[in-house]
């Protein structure tokens, strides 16, 4: 038997009152409801399956050859269409965006094309729990997805639907992209550097592939474009750990040493308890964070390989950086409790910026940095001079972003604006 | 050609539009950057604005003009000239003289509104930088060449 996540066998109100309507004992469905979920019994009720045949299902049997395939309502159409009659309902509809045609942008048929022509902002509170397309009709009656985060400003940022366009244009290829032909042998401590280097990105690019999935379903699909832009951040995310891992194994170096402190951030962030503690942590933290280390990975490169490696993950991670600021903002100013939301933040950020030095204070990765940047073990004095200016660069670009976010770090931050080394 | 120019601008973007596969594989660039030259006494700024695939206008700025740039890129003639020539040399930025890589300590300084702004240097750099190289097919000249 596989995993079952968050399985209860409590029979919910509409399933109970169907099993009466269709005569299965409450008892069968708890049983059944050990095994299945309450949409797939529920699927079995309204087509009519019988208790002695969902019986033989639980026995782990086929069901008689008579078990119904269809409900009743297909049955009939079913009939209807053999007498050569259509439903056409489709076709009388009072379609809200009927007769609507979007214009072309000189790139194309763009989100903020079709969403300038209809439906272009989503609704403060998602009008279903649906995901019936924002614009279309739905059913009266329908099972419900169950999500948790049905208020726009529990997900969206101003910047997100040009932000998924980007993504989508500006995708790449660790494969194609990078010449790996041109790697060349490097000397021992710099291969070991960057090798110690790319063990530690490979390692910890991935959250931001789990953290958005983690909560993706319960983000309400009427903000489809967030749910859209964190699956393109977490594809982005997949290569950036295929491009590390392999470069650590392509030239004679390998994958080094990974370190629990590292593991003890990405916990961080996986487990946060909210959306918008775990954003912070991810998108405003942790990869404002990693953007600047990029960027020194590029500014250290020893090879075109490595130069434009970290140049495209640059470019990605700049991305995930501006939804994240945006959307801080935007659940800032639209919380309906914003001092109460500030103060949450302000606790989870003083957590957040101590989380800074198990990379800034981890000597596998400021040491390698500091070999990359002197050009090896003999110089490493000169190189920390270059770990130095990152610790500054993130500290600002970090007070940078929460001003602009509206949370004022300035007068709270626990690092020191200059390294402690 | 002389840099810094309009001219000289509009030469790398006629490369750039021969390069058209290469630019749009890189993907929409949407960012109006400020490229300013300082040479002794005389600041002289450029407004360059990217749109989709490419450079689509360029302007100098007249002295007390603003702009409308989302960030500048600043540095002394010996740095520019430094970087153009070795762009020319070498076909494309070597490993010193990338854009990153001269603006994260500071020799081309990077200014912006707000960091949201600054951003966006990274999220094109591929195609900033892209367009640069391609300034090694345009004859340049300097100031006091």
């Amino acid at each position: 038997m596989s995993e079952v996540l968050e399985q209860s066998t409590a029979v919910p109100d509409k399933l109970a009152k169907l099993a009466i309507e269709k005569e299965w004992p409450l008892d069968k469905v708890e049983r059944m409801l050990q095994i299945f979920s309450p949409i797939q019994v529920q699927i079995l009720l309204i087509r009519n399956m019988t208790s002695d045949q969902a019986e033989r299902l639980l026995s782990g049997e086929r069901p008689d050859e008579n078990a119904p395939l269809y409900t009743p309502e297909q049955e009939a159409y079913i009939d209807k269409l053999n007498k050569g009659e259509y439903d056409l309902r489709w076709l009388q509809d009072q379609e809200p965006n009927w007769g609507v045609r979007s214009s072309l942008s000189s790139r194309g048929l763009t989100l903020m094309d079709i969403n300038k022509a209809y439906a272009g902002e989503p609704d403060n509170v998602a009008p279903t729990d649906s995901m019936a397309p924002r614009g279309a009709l739905l059913d009266e009656e329908y099972p419900g997805m169950g999500y948790s985060m049905n208020a726009k400003y529990e997900v969206w940022s101003d910047n997100v639907v040009p932000l998924y366009e980007e993504a989508v244009s500006r995708q790449w290829s660790a494969t194609r992209d990078i010449p790996w032909q041109d790697l060349k042998p490097l000397p021992d401590d710099l291969e070991r550097a960057q090798c110690e280097f790319c063990t530690f990105l490979t390692e910890i690019e991935m959250i931001a592939s789990d953290f958005p999935a983690k909560w993706l379903w319960r983000m309400n699909q009427h903000f489809h474009e967030v749910k859209m832009f964190l699956c393109t951040q977490a594809m982005d995310e997949a290569r950036h750990l295929e491009v590390f891992r392999k470069r650590a194994l392509a030239n004679g170096g390998g994958l080094l040493h990974a370190r629990a402190e590292s593991e003890l951030g990405l916990a961080n962030i996986l487990h946060a308890p909210s959306y918008i503690q775990g954003s912070f942590l991810m998108h405003v933290v942790g990869e404002g964070l990693v953007l600047d280390i990029f960027r020194a990975g590029e500014f250290l490169a020893h090879n075109k390989v490595e130069k434009e490696m970290y140049r495209l993950c640059i470019q990605d991670e700049a991305r995930h950086v501006s939804y994240g600021t945006m959307h801080l903002k935007y659940f800032l100013e639209n919380h309906p409790d914003r001092e109460n939301a500030e103060r949450e933040l302000h606790a989870v950020a003083e957590i957040a910026e101590r989380g800074f030095t198990g990379f800034l204070c981890n000597s596998f990765v400021i040491e390698p940095l500091a070999v990359l940047a002197g050009g090896g073990i003999k110089h490493i004095d000169k190189g920390m001079e270059a770990v130095k200016l990152v610790w500054k660069r993130i500290t600002d670009e970090y007070l940078n972003r929460c001003d602009l976010a509206g949370l004022d770090r300035r007068s709270r931050i626990v690092l020191p604006a200059e390294a402690p080394y | 050609m002389r840099f810094p120019s309009v001219q000289w601008f509009e030469a790398v973007q006629r490369e750039a539009d021969s390069e058209e596969a290469t630019f749009r594989r890189m993907g929409f660039c949407d960012a109006t950057m400020m490229l300013e030259h300082r040479a002794d006494e005389d600041t002289r700024r450029f407004e360059l604005a990217f749109e989709d695939y490419g450079m689509t206008s360029v302007r100098e700025l007249g002295k007390s003009e603003a702009g409308e740039a989302h960030f500048s890129l600043a540095a002394d003639d010996s740095v520019w000239r430094e970087m153009i020539d070795n762009i020319h040399i070498n076909g494309e930025a070597d490993l010193e003289h990338t854009l990153n890589r001269l603006q994260l300590p500071g020799t081309v300084e990077l200014v912006a509104s707000d960091q949201q702004n600054a951003d966006l240097f990274y999220r094109y750099n591929q195609t900033f930088q892209e367009f640069f190289n391609l300034s090694s097919r345009v004859p340049t000249e300097f100031s006091d060449a």
